[in-house]
């Protein structure tokens, strides 16, 4: 547990690479959501142009990153 | 001579393992922590040895592969991550089991659990992977793993591919497995430096 406490206090201070280390993790974690989300609308018939609105992203954007799911 | 003609004894009873673990987890394929577990229960194998030496012995088994099923369920995110994040006030694992709450277990897990997650069904006419009898497929990161066995063991000089060369691919593939161990301490660089000094004598073949 030494490693995660190090991170842990590091993520709240100025060590670069845990911060980024951090970040990272919670980019990783973003997308996942996204992905749970995007599914979800899908499934209850929301078109991409819908959306798209929502994230902020052009109809084709969401499309092309979610389309192929 | 195939790929799997060239594995030891105990590295094939390993695979056929990985397939069972895969089976009873529910799993759509066999993912690298698959093979972990399977490496795992074959006690006398060189790699559950060369864990052991480790510091990873029988004892440490059953948390190391919970902290791999973890770290998917996180979706990738490892324990050192997640605390890292805790230092920035968000809290992983709450949001974790929010979404599970919601979308069902294992919702942010990669590969998607084979049932169907919570309120989300399968689009008509999708169907899923087919398990025919219990044959699981290999994930792509699990075939992953096996090639990258292969090439371990020719780079090691090895006639057969081990179960030592089974974990030092799973060491160096990125995902679970790697970052479970590596957070542990052991790292391919130390396990292959113990092989090179003798401490996995062949397998039988």
């Amino acid at each position: 547990m030494t490693e995660a406490t190090t991170l842990a206090e590091a993520a709240g201070g100025r060590d670069p690479r845990t911060g980024l280390r951090a970040v990272a993790a919670l980019r990783r974690l973003l997308e996942k959501l996204e992905a749970l989300q995007v599914r979800s609308a899908r499934e209850q018939g929301w078109s991409w142009q819908e959306i798209g609105d929502e994230l902020g992203v052009s109809r084709q954007a969401a499309h092309k990153k979610h389309g192929g799911r | 001579m195939t790929m799997f003609e060239r594995f030891t004894q105990p590295a094939r009873r390993a695979t056929r393992e990985a397939g069972t673990t895969a089976a009873a987890a529910k799993a759509t394929e066999v993912a690298p922590e698959h093979v972990l577990a399977g490496l795992l229960s074959q006690p006398e194998c060189n790699a559950a040895e060369l864990l052991a030496r480790c510091g990873c012995g029988p004892d440490q088994h059953a948390e190391v592969l919970l902290e791999c099923r973890d770290y998917r369920r996180r979706g990738g995110i490892g324990r050192a991550e997640a605390e890292a994040l805790r230092g920035l006030g968000i809290q992983v694992d709450e949001i974790i089991d929010r979404v599970e709450e919601i979308w069902g277990e294992g919702a942010l897990q990669e590969p998607a659990p084979l049932e169907p997650v919570g309120r989300m069904r399968r689009r008509r006419g999708q169907t899923g992977r087919s398990t025919v009898g219990n044959r699981m497929p290999w994930g792509v990161e699990a075939k992953g793993v096996l090639e990258a066995s292969l090439r371990q063991a020719l780079d090691l000089k090895s006639t057969s591919i081990g179960s030592e060369h089974l974990l030092l691919a799973l060491l160096i593939r990125e995902g679970a497995v790697r970052e479970v161990l590596t957070g542990r301490g052991i790292t391919p660089l130390h396990v292959r430096a113990l092989i090179q000094a003798g401490d996995a004598p062949g397998e039988q073949g």
